[in-house]
Formats: structure tokens, sequence, C-alpha cells
């Protein structure tokens, strides 16, 4: 009788608890990352009785988290390549605005209208209101210039903020895995495995691995250890190794540009590992500010330089547009009252190459007096045009990449590129976009919870629960029958 | 068998409807433009073609202008020569008529008055100029290239302008080349000649030296070309009709067709130079035409094509809300008692 009822009890008990486990998933249904559970049953250790081997009834062996750590680690990768082209993506789709030049006027048409004012004005070399528009054309292709690299620099100083906040976030997230780490060791001391937990511990790694790819394993001696790939341990069980950013000057940056962000392990000042995550939207950031954004900075100054360079060559060698005081040796004054009569720069000469776009002008000369604005070769000719003639020539000159390109095909090419690169990384979102919703889909058909199932499994349980309440009912009437035996 | 779970599903409806709602913004895009290349991601390669047309066109429209002062150069050039034709042909005929000593002196210093007209309407026309650009001064265009005595006081500079890319054309004569026949060389530098260390890619020719251009005529040699020159002509005409010579008259006569001769060679020359400016201007407005086909071709829409695709993503965008409700709407539950 005790058997019966300790049989039924031990039913009882386990259909309350798969109903319970039930339950539990149901209410989690649209929680993300969780991964349904399940009352694993066990029939208890039979015992030899009367020369039998009698059962003893169910045992619940443990709720089991339905979970396949593979197909998980596959899910982490996928998201840290998706994320990677999906910050690059987004970050050149912004850069691609500033040099899109199809329907608005851009640097490339500026360019085009400075040499064509230097051409209209070795038409008429006389001319006073000429010179004035050839001055404003190149105030614009100055204004240009600045603010196209000005451009480039503020998306590299956002790109700055992101990262501060993103290590801010990873600094959070491995937080809460030492946390967790140290939970579940005691949690699970003696104890079963905790799903729950352990689901959470899955999420913050999964949060991480959009930053960057990394590894995670149990070690032999049981402690969860995460890694990034390429830079180091950042989790050992309960001690977490924290990031941290650091501005830094323009030696120093690793994107040549003053007062930079660059990530350092905390504790660790000497060893920068800025440029050594690997996928994720932190290598992504990284990747584009150091390489493709500087290209572009580099690029631009270049080109500002020898712009600048050619023309003052050029202009470097007319004469002032006013009378020259001729000597008796038929040698003209190179100064006059208004300044040097040859020689003169049409821009100012730039100090380095570094930086020629932000600090490109006039010279002073220019500002101040028209006439000093050369067309000529030679002294006190009003209609020789031949300097104005070779600057508007300039245009066709190969003076970039060694002499292969102009100046305006280089600034082609350049957006040319940019338009490949916005290109690729719009399709290679779309397409790690595609994997990452099929290991998503793998994933939730392993651990996802889905309601048929689940109420299936209710009305189940219910029906065993009911069977074993029978039995129990039984057993009781069985034990009233034997006790109303009474004489 | 395989599994459904509900995050599953919502997750696959929520991937294909994006997927469909973006296909169909971007074409929507492309409607409101009416173009297919919106930005360079869109087609870099085209992008970078569609650019250099605009470059192009912004040069030719820059030629264009070019050519049409090289054109109002030329043509008063040229008219200006017929005049001085008119001129030294009635000079000659002045000279057949007073040659013979049938007239006396009493006409000749008559006729000579008429030659001073002459001589001085010459002048005039050595002096002529467009606004204050004086045509026949070379490089010197702001003060007039001759004083009262025929002395040319301007220089040998020859006028280029870029009328297409890299050709060049000379779009002055000098007062030296019309009144004192000096000849010019027929072989003009190219323009870029004295940069030859800037422009190393441009430039095949020979580096010019500076100050070798300067081809003046000395004073020596022009007081050699003086005998030769119209105006040096004309001042002997009146002379010998004052002083009632009739030999110095004689004399004049190969002399005026010489005159003649050369301005004829020299409108000639003015004549092949416009219609090779004329030929540039045709060959310029032929490409601007291609160059705007072009450009039609590589950016806009084809709109029979756009809105039968945007008609066909609005129709798969329906379905896609049709079947996600279908699925998400019912489960189980709902069955059970």
């Amino acid at each position: 009788m005790s058997n019966l009822l300790e049989i039924g009890k031990s039913g009882l008990f386990a259909s309350k608890k798969s109903l319970e486990t039930t339950a539990h998933n149901l209410a989690n249904t649209n929680t993300e990352g969780y991964s349904r559970q399940r009352a694993e049953m066990q029939n208890s250790r039979p015992l030899p009785k009367h020369g039998l081997i009698l059962g003893t009834g169910v045992d619940v062996k443990q709720i089991k988290r339905i979970h396949d750590s593979n197909v998980e680690k596959g899910l982490n990768k996928a998201l840290s390549k998706h994320h990677f082209f999906n910050e690059r993506s987004s970050q050149l789709e912004k850069i691609e605005k500033a040099f899109n030049e199809i329907d608005v006027e851009g640097l490339h048409k500026v360019l085009g209208r400075f040499y064509n004012s230097f051409r209209q004005l070795a038409n008429k070399p006389e001319n006073e209101a000429i010179r004035s528009i050839v001055r404003e054309n190149a105030r614009l292709v100055i204004k240009d210039f600045r603010a196209l690299r000005q451009q480039l620099d503020l998306a590299a100083r956002s790109i700055d903020n992101r990262i501060m906040n993103g290590i801010n976030e990873i600094n959070e997230k491995i937080q809460l895995i030492t946390e967790l780490n140290v939970k579940i060791r005691i949690l699970e001391a003696g104890n079963d495995e905790s799903g729950d937990l352990r689901d959470l511990r899955d999420r913050a790694a999964r949060k991480l691995s959009e930053y960057f790819k990394i590894n995670y394993y149990h070690d032999n001696k049981g402690a969860f250890i995460v890694s990034a790939e390429g830079v180091g341990t950042l989790v050992t069980g309960g001690i977490g190794q924290k990031l941290k950013t650091v501005h830094k000057s323009q030696q120093e940056s690793s994107n040549n540009m003053a007062n930079s962000v660059e990530i350092y392990l905390e504790n660790k000042p000497g060893y920068k590992i800025t440029e050594r995550f690997k996928d994720g939207n932190l290598s992504s950031l990284v990747n584009l500010r150091n390489k493709d954004i500087r290209n572009l900075q580099d690029n631009i100054d270049n080109t500002a330089y020898e712009l600048i360079q050619t023309v003052n060559a050029v202009h470097r060698r007319g004469f002032v547009n006013r009378t020259i005081p001729i000597d008796d040796k038929k040698m003209p004054d190179l100064n006059d009252q208004k300044g040097p009569t040859f020689g003169v720069n049409f821009f100012k000469e730039p100090n380095r190459r570094y930086q020629a776009a932000l600090d490109m002008d006039l010279s002073d000369a220019i500002k101040n007096d028209l006439s000093n604005m050369a067309t000529a070769l030679s002294p006190n000719k009003p209609g020789d045009n031949r300097v104005a003639l070779a600057i508007s020539k300039l245009q066709h000159e190969k003076v970039m990449e060694n002499g292969t390109a102009t100046i305006e095909e280089n600034f082609l090419k350049n957006i040319g590129h940019i338009g490949l690169k916005a290109q690729k990384a719009n399709f290679d979102k779309e397409h790690s976009k595609g994997i990452l919703n099929q290991l998503n889909s793998i994933r939730e058909r392993v651990s996802g919870v889905s309601i048929d199932e689940e109420a299936a499994n209710m009305i189940k349980f219910q029906n065993a629960y009911e069977a074993s309440a029978k039995v129990m009912s039984t057993a009781d009437a069985m034990f009233k029958a034997i006790l109303s035996i009474a004489p | 068998m395989s599994r459904v779970s509900e995050n599953g599903t919502s997750a696959n409806i929520q991937f294909n409807i994006n997927r469909t709602r973006k296909k169909l913004d971007d074409l929507q895009h492309k409607g409101s433009t009416l173009r297919v290349v919106n930005k360079p991601s869109d087609n870099p390669v085209d992008t970078v073609e569609v650019l250099s047309i605009n470059s192009r066109e912004v040069n030719n429209g820059q030629f264009i202008r070019n050519i049409n002062l090289a054109e109002l150069r030329l043509k008063t050039s040229e008219k200006a020569i017929e005049q001085l034709s008119e001129i030294v042909k009635r000079a000659k005929e002045i000279t057949i008529a007073q040659a013979s000593d049938l007239y006396g002196s009493k006409v000749r210093k008559n006729i000579a008055s008429e030659v001073m007209q002459l001589r001085n309407q010459a002048l005039a026309i050595g002096n002529r100029r467009i606004g204050n650009h004086y045509i026949f001064g070379g490089y010197q265009s702001l003060k007039p290239p001759f004083d009262q005595q025929g002395n040319y006081l301007g220089d040998a500079g020859k006028v280029q302008l870029e009328i297409e890319n890299d050709f060049f054309v000379p779009v002055n004569i000098t007062g030296e080349e019309v009144f004192f026949f000096k000849d010019s060389s027929s072989k003009l530098d190219h323009p870029l000649s004295s940069y030859s260390d800037i422009f190393k890619n441009t430039l095949r020719a020979k580096q010019n030296h500076p100050g070798q251009e300067e081809d003046h005529l000395s004073n020596v040699q022009r007081d050699f070309y003086r005998k030769r020159s119209i105006i040096g002509q004309l001042d002997m005409l009146i002379k010998g009709l004052k002083k009632n010579d009739g030999n110095i008259i004689k004399d004049l006569l190969d002399r005026f067709d010489d005159s003649m001769d050369r301005l004829i060679n020299i409108r000639t020359k003015i004549g092949a130079i416009s219609t090779s400016v004329q030929n540039s201007k045709q060959a310029l407005k032929r490409q601007s035409i291609d160059d705007a086909e072009t450009k039609s071709k590589f950016l806009d829409a084809d709109l029979a094509e756009l809105f039968s695709d945007i008609t066909k993503q609005q129709q798969v965008l329906k379905n896609s809300y049709r079947t996600a409700k279908a699925s998400l709407n019912k489960n189980l539950v709902d069955f059970l008692d």
C-alpha cells in the first residue's frame, strides 16, 4: 500500500514539475535568446521484493535546457560578420554622400570651373573683371577642399565616439558575465544545471559577438573562459579584464589624427589593441577610420598640395599686371612699390602635405591686389596670355599617381572607389543577413518555444497528473477497504 | 522532424517583409528621381563615366566661348586688311595716273592731299581696336601700336587661344606683319613650351629658351623694312607728288603691286585659320549632342521597366502581408476546449 502511495506521489510530483516547466516555457515564448526546458524523467531504482524486481515510480532527473552549443557558436560567428558589414555599410553610406556629385555641385565640378575661368582670362588677359571671377572661383575651390576634409575628420571623430560608447557596453557585458559565472558556479554546486542563468550568460556573450569575434569554452577546471580573437582572454571564471579607451596624440594614434581614441586593456597601458579585433562592429569602425577614411584624408591633402604646387609653379613665371619700370640694361625691376613683380604665388605655399586641404588659402598678394594675378610671361605686355593658358592646361596634365593621372581623373577614381566599396558593403550586409537569418532559424528550431508543442504537452502532463491522482485515490480506497475489515 | 517555433516564424516573416520593402523603397526612390543612378554605389563605373562627361561639357562650353572670341578677332582683322587693300589699290591707281608727266605740279600737289587722307586712313586701320583691345599690337594690346610717323610701337606677340582640347590657334596678326611685311615664323611654338619642366607629359616638342620668343624687329631692320612698308610707300608717294618728281612715283608701281600681293597672302592665312576654327565649332557641337545622349543612357531610368517593377514588388509585399496573417494568427490553444 505504502508503495502504491509512494509511486502515485512520485507520478504526481513528476507531472507537476513537467507542467511547471511547460508553463515556464510558455511564459518565455517571446524572450530573446531563451532555450526551452524539459523535465527529464527517469524511472526510479527498482527494488527487489518477495523475489520480484519491482519498480518504484518516476524521478525527475533534471530540468534540461534544450540547447546546441555548436549552433550557438555558429550563430555568434555569423553575428560578428554581419555586424561588421552592417556598420561598414551604414558608415560608407554617409561618406558616399559627401562625394556624391551626380546632382549636386561638388569639388570635381568646382575644379573644372576653376580651370575654365583661367581659359576665360586667357581670352582677355587685360580684363580686371575676369581676374575677379578667377579669384572667386579659386575661393570656391578652397572652400570645397576644406569642407570635404572637415567632413572626413568629422566622420573619424564620430567613429571615435561610437567606439567609446561601445567600449562602455562591452565592459558592462564583461562584468555581467563574470558575475553570472560566480552565480552559476554557486548555484550548480551540488545542484542541477541552471538553464536560465546559462541563457543569460549566452545572451551577454552574443552581445559581445556583435562587437568582435569571441571564443568561449570551459577549461579543465570548469571555469567559463571568454576570449576575444586576436586580443586575449577577457573573462576567466569570476575574473574579468575590462577595456579602456585613451585619447592619443597624432604620432601615437593609429589613424594619424590628434586626440584620436585608441583601445587598451585596462591596467595594461603599453599594449595597444585598437587594430587587433576581428569582425564585429568594433573592428569595422576601426578599419574604416584607420584605413578607408585615412586614405581619403591623405588623398584629398595630396590633391590640394599638387594643385597648389602646380598652379604656383606656373604663376611664378609670370609678371604682374601693372606697368613695371625697365632699367637701362633692359632688365625689368623685380620689385615695385606694391611688392614683387615676378615670382608671385597664387595660392599660399603649404607647409606640408598633411592637412594641406585644411590649410589651403589664397596668397596674400592675390588677396590684396588683383593686379598681382599674372597672365603674361614677359613684363609690360597686357595682351600676353601665356601664363593663363598654361594654368588652364594644368587641368589635363598628369601630376598625380607618379604621372599617370590628372587631378580630375584621380578625384573621379576616388569617387568610383567609394561607390564600389559602398556597393560591396551593402551586398555583404544583405548576404550576411541572409546567413544570420538561416542560422537563427536553426537555433530556433532546436531551442525555440513552439506554442503548439507546449499546448500538446500540457494536455499530456495534465492527463498523467489526473491518472496519478486516480492511482492515489485508488490506493486510498484500498487502504480504507483494509481498514474496514474490523471485527 | 524539424520543429517550428514562434520566434522562428516571426523572424522569418520579418526578414522577408523587410527585404521586399527595401526593394520597394529603392524602386520608389528611382521613380521619383527618374534616374537609375542616384549615388555612386548604385553603379560606380557609370558614375565615373557620367562625371567625366560633365567635366568635358564644362570645358567644351568654355571652348565655344573661346571660338566665338576667336571668330570676332579674325573677322575684324580680315575686314581691316580688306579695307587696307582698297587703300593700296587706290594708291596704285593714283600712281599709274601720275607716273607720266602729263599732269603738272599743281595737279600733283592736289592729289597729294588725297594721298595724305589715304595715309591717315591706313594709320587709323593700324590702330583699330575691339573695345579697348588694339588688334594689331601683338601683346601690347592697351596702347595704339602706330605713332603718327608710322613707327610700330607694339611687339611680335601672337595671342593663342585654345579652341579644342590641346588645339591652339593664333588669333591676331601683328602690325609688323601687316604694314612692314615681316615674315612671321611659319612654325609657331606651342604655348606651353616655356614650361617643359612642369608639362612633361603634354609636351613632346623641344624646349624654348626664355627670351628667345622675342622675335621683334630691331631698329635697323625697321629702317630696312621702311621702304617696303605701306605707310612708307604712301609717304614716298606724297613726297614724290609734292616734289613733282615723276621718277619717285614710277618707282612705286612695283612696290604697290608687292604690297597688294602680300595683303592677299595675309588674308588667305586668316581665312585658313577661320576655317579650322569653324570646323572645331562643328565638332564641339556634335560632341555636345553625343555626350548628352551617352549621359542619358547611363543615368535615366527606363520608365516602363521601372513602373512595372514597382507594381510587381507592391504585389509581392501584399502577398507577404496576407501569408503572415495566416501563419501568425492561430495555434493549438485556440482549438482546445
